[in-house]
């Protein structure tokens, strides 16, 4: 059961702003993480979800800006007064203690008492199912049994805030789909608080309650997955959120009084601004399941594609089109009557001008919507 | 779990992975071939001086100098009851295992402290620093020998145990450096992060959490630089003395003893000489390749 | 061209079996996938076929040849490894071209061969390049292009795209595809990854502890899988397995998850777990005729945009996907129905039973 969430932050980043020498890895970035959130930091690899990471653990300082962690600012302190616990990439066992003393190695620098080590010893294997593993050594374990000691260790410190970075990244794909299920459960099972990374969208869509996109060193939007999901507010969240990967195409909207279009794969179509903007290059987007195939639904504006390759991800078809020079990307159940019909090779892709979200070239930003089927 | 009701993936195989590498393979029938027997041959070939200088240990003079040489005689152990004789013999003994164990021992322990600052911290200049400590390391001892010289005079450290121990610890903390960070290169940040996220100090992590980990590598570097300073000659030679002289020296001191080559007297010496280092070495060959590959090579240590 | 055929062939390392008594037949002309965890034998099975693991017990044969024991460069073999192994230094040309020479094929037919597998391959334009000016894809396109240039009468490829950037990976998939189906070779695939397998093969051979658990089509294997694992390994997430929820008497299965008892056959007795695809769950969040409450304990997003949810219904927990517009909020209650034909039964020894359920 997701725990409610509360509005007290656990950690607050104000401005946050992070230099090695000429290079900047984090501007300005802002966010905020609340109680009992599983807070999942979204990111292409390379966005700085580590270097942000590092400085909430305070493995590094920030160039300027705060970290309040708990209500206090804790910028100038080290790891060891933080209190996190901590599940770092690549499991990082110790590869010369067994799989007991790995788990309780926070608790025993905590100097915790033998009771209450063994405590959160069992509350930490049942809850992750290694308790008959517990005399083995590292190299003795299976990928996943590691990754799961790791995911112990780190919640075996008594704490309320645990930093997952990007844990699951290089398993096998089974062996993630049970893991996700382990994280979610134990996440709410504690009530406590996760910040979690990873570059991997279908990770991101499974964990979150909360997200925080990150691109170009700041994050570019924060939320609760189904809002951001829903409605994306800059063209890295609709990017970064979403499997498989969104449409995007280039455009240019055209302004004639109060009239705004923008001409598309699909055709003309009329958009409906947000906010004041000129006319100028746009980003237009579009989520594969909004690509719709077969029958036209009423409002919808259509264009005839070439299926190019098919992909079956178990339970869904990810088709690869291609209407004229324009690729395409839209998904089918795997109970799909249309599945027959795409075996032809041509099939007629629509759109609901709805669904088609524009973006300002340059700022990435949001800046309205389509509104309905234009001349075309 | 949430009351799974159903077997879930859990029942299902998550078991360590068979890894052929280090299950047994085929039980073939060992083979004699051609090629084995070759490399016998050529080991042997290697090994002969060696052996030479043991059997000769055991030989009288007559014996040792005989044309051609014998394979089969009477051995006897005079030469190194004899050897027990010669005055300073037990001191030359002292001096090297003393001068050996003692600066490789503060060269490793140095050593692994800078290698951990090289790895981790990555100071300025970091791979220029390492070049100039490896320097002295690639040009022949014989051509610093003389500033060498002068200095331990002006300093007063001739024919001093602190003053050869300086030396060798110098002599050893390059090798050592370099295998050790090859080491600790290999052990993931992660490890150090995890302590200190945890609450455990820098030291806590130095020595609880890295240590541990390259011990190969500093056994690696310990055989490695107890190899060369045991047959370390030329510097002892110069800057020590009678008090400090170490087996090479007296060797090579006792080569001209009375007019004469002391043949039997240099064999017996030379096997007693060998022998700890030989046993050193075979068992702790493994450690030689990782150290030889300054840790980028594991092998099954 | 020849069929590969595999007549109870074991591996054993030591006391480790790592393959199992496996009899199976690769056809000419269609692409077989070896699919299955790490460890389950695909690789050991492959590396006997093309003759760099001698089988401890059994026979291979390719076409009517036994080949147990003949040398792999006999075996008219061609294998793409899973690190791209090329010829360093030289053009994507003279890589295709040299296992030709050696094999003393006239230049005219050196040249229309090159031409024409490069054209398929997707490397036409980079005959001149030399091949270290390649990513990990190119070298991979090199690669297959040699293998397939020398024609063999089987091609096998062990993970071919495993080492490839992500961004390349589905290119290297379509060209594959499009490879495949040029070819009249008996293709024989190594992966562990369930989208490769279902994307590529005409016939998928999943593989757990050293045997073959099924084979058969993707669609076949997905919609009717014959064994616990093979419900479980493919899809994401894998098949829902209910036990302890049902009894089966008098020729009828009941369960507190079905509205009404299902008419099954004798053989049902034996039943001990009920599966059924997430995905064919069928949810409403209003009442219907078929469904029974539901409660939603968690609800997340899945590919496309579906919902995965996790259900219980009295003390059973189950996973559902669904569209969008169907999924309720956490703690909502909806109702659900399993529709016969989508449920699957097996026994105590995982293996399916002919329950006489409709789908099968």
């Amino acid at each position: 059961m997701d725990t409610p969430v509360s509005n007290e932050h656990v950690v607050e980043l104000k401005s946050l702003r992070k230099t090695y020498g000429a290079h900047t890895v984090l501007n300005d970035l802002s966010m905020t993480v609340n109680k009992g959130d599983f807070a999942v930091l979204a990111g292409m690899p390379g966005s700085g979800k580590s270097v942000l990471l590092r400085l909430v653990l305070g493995l590094e300082g920030p160039s300027s800006g705060e970290v309040i962690l708990r209500g206090k600012n804790v910028s100038d302190d080290g790891p060891a007064s933080r209190n996190i616990g901590y599940v770092p990439q690549s499991f990082a066992l110790f590869p010369n203690k067994n799989v007991r003393d790995n788990i309780t190695y926070p608790m025993r620098l905590d100097k915790a008492s033998p009771a209450a080590i063994n405590d959160a010893l069992e509350r930490v294997c049942s809850l992750l199912t290694i308790t008959d593993l517990l005399d083995k050594r590292p190299e003795q374990l299976s990928g996943g049994q590691k990754q799961r000691v790791a995911i112990a260790r780190g919640l075996a410190k008594e704490t309320d805030f645990f930093v997952l970075d990007d844990p699951l990244v290089g398993l096998d794909f089974k062996l993630r789909e049970r893991l996700i299920d382990d994280l979610r459960y134990t996440r709410s099972a504690l009530n406590v608080t996760f910040l979690y990374s990873t570059s991997d969208t279908l990770e991101s869509l499974l964990l979150a309650t909360s997200v925080a996109v990150l691109a170009n060193g700041t994050v570019v939007e924060q939320g609760s997955l189904a809002d951001v999901y829903a409605e994306p507010r800059t063209a890295d969240s609709l990017r970064g959120l979403g499997f498989p990967e969104a449409n995007f195409f280039a455009g240019t909207l055209r302004r004639n009084g109060s009239d705004t279009r923008v001409e598309t794969v699909f055709g003309d179509v009329q958009v409906a601004l947000d906010g004041e903007f000129g006319a100028g290059d746009v980003i237009i987007g579009i989520r594969p399941e909004h690509v719709r195939l077969g029958e036209a639904i009423s409002g919808s504006i259509g264009v005839d594609a070439i299926v190019e390759f098919t992909e079956d991800v178990g339970g869904s078809e990810i088709l690869y089109l291609s209407a004229g020079e324009t690729p395409l990307v839209t998904v089918l159940g795997a109970s799909s009557q249309l599945l027959e019909t795409v075996k032809t090779g041509h099939v007629r892709a629509s759109i609901v001008p709805q669904d088609l979200l524009v973006f300002d070239a340059d700022t990435k930003v949001r800046i309205g919507r389509g509104q309905g089927a234009g001349r075309g | 779990m949430p009351t799974t009701a159903g077997l879930g993936p859990g029942v299902l195989p998550d078991q360590p992975l068979f890894d052929p590498s280090t299950s047994p393979r085929d039980d073939k029938p060992r083979r004699v071939t051609l090629a084995g027997v070759v490399s016998w041959i050529v080991a042997l070939l290697f090994f002969s001086p060696i052996l030479w200088i043991a059997m000769a240990a055991l030989k009288t003079s007559d014996q040792l100098l005989a044309s051609p040489p014998l394979f089969v005689f009477k051995p006897t152990l005079d030469n190194f009851l004899n050897l027990f004789e010669t005055p300073n013999i037990l001191q030359y003994f002292v001096n090297s295992v003393l001068l050996s164990l003692v600066s490789v021992s503060i060269a490793i322990a140095v050593s692994y402290l800078a290698a951990y600052s090289f790895s981790r911290f990555k100071p300025p200049g970091s791979d220029f620093i390492m070049f100039l400590l490896l320097s002295t390391r690639f040009v022949p001892a014989a051509a610093f020998v003389i500033p060498f010289f002068q200095l331990f005079g002006v300093l007063h450290l001739k024919n001093t145990y602190v003053g050869l121990i300086i030396f060798y610890t110098m002599f050893s903390v390059p090798f050592s450096v370099w295998i050790l960070k090859g080491f600790i290169d290999g052990v993931s940040p992660r490890f150090d992060e995890t302590g200190l996220v945890n609450g455990a100090s820098r030291a806590h992590v130095i020595f609880r959490v890295v240590l541990p980990q390259v011990k190969p590598g500093l056994v690696a570097a310990f055989v490695f630089n107890i190899i060369f300073v045991w047959n370390e000659f030329l510097f002892d030679f110069q800057l020590g003395g009678k008090g400090t002289s170490t087996i090479p020296v007296a060797l090579f001191t006792s080569l001209y003893q009375g007019g004469a080559v002391n043949w039997t007297y240099v064999a017996a010496l030379g096997t007693a000489y060998v022998l700890p280092l030989s046993v050193l070495i075979y068992f702790f060959q493994k450690y030689l390749l990782v150290g030889m590959t300054f840790g980028t090579v594991r092998g099954e240590v | 061209m020849a069929d590969v055929r595999v007549d109870a062939a074991a591996k054993y390392f030591g006391d480790f079996a790592a393959v199992e008594d496996v009899s199976t037949t690769f056809r000419e002309g269609t692409v077989t996938v070896l699919l299955g965890p790490s460890g389950c034998g695909k690789t050991t099975l492959m590396r006997m076929i093309v003759g760099l693991e001698t089988p401890t017990t059994g026979k291979i044969y390719i076409g009517d040849r036994e080949v147990t024991k003949v040398p792999t460069s006999d075996r008219k073999i061609g294998m793409v490894f899973q690190y791209p192994v090329i010829y360093r230094g030289t053009t994507v040309e003279r890589n295709i071209e040299l296992p030709l020479i050696a094999a003393k094929i006239d230049a005219s037919e050196r040249k229309r061969r090159v031409e024409s597998v490069a054209e398929v391959v997707g490397i036409a334009d980079l005959l001149k390049l030399n091949v270290d000016r390649l990513d990990n894809a190119g070298r991979q396109r090199v690669a297959v292009a040699r293998e397939v240039a020398r024609q063999p009468e089987v091609l096998l490829f062990d993970e071919p795209i495993t080492n490839v950037d992500l961004t390349s990976k589905l290119e290297l998939k379509r060209s594959l595809k499009n490879l495949f189906k040029s070819l009249q070779q008996t293709i024989i695939y190594v992966t562990h990854d369930q989208t490769e397998a279902m994307s590529l093969a005409d016939n998928i051979a999943l593989m757990n502890n050293g045997r073959i658990v099924q084979m058969g089509s993707p669609r076949e294997i997905y919609g009717q899988p014959n064994d616990v694992f093979a419900g479980w390994f493919l899809g994401s997430p894998g098949m829902n397995f209910l036990t302890g929820c049902f009894i089966v008497e008098h020729g009828q299965l009941l369960s507190p998850l079905l509205v009404a008892p299902l008419p099954v056959n004798e053989n049902a007795v034996h039943a001990k777990v009920l599966g059924i695809r997430p995905e064919r769950v069928r949810m409403s969040l209003q009442p219907t005729d078929s469904g029974v409450p539901a409660e939603v304990l968690t609800r997340a997003i899945t590919i496309g945009g579906r919902i995965l949810l996790e259900l219980k219904v009295q003390d059973v927990t189950l996973k559902a996907v669904v569209d969008d517009n169907l999924a309720g909020a956490v703690g909502d209650q909806m109702w659900m129905s399993l529709p016969p034909s989508e449920l699957r039964l097996f026994g105590a020894d995982d293996r399916v039973i002919d329950a006489g359920l409709g789908g099968q």
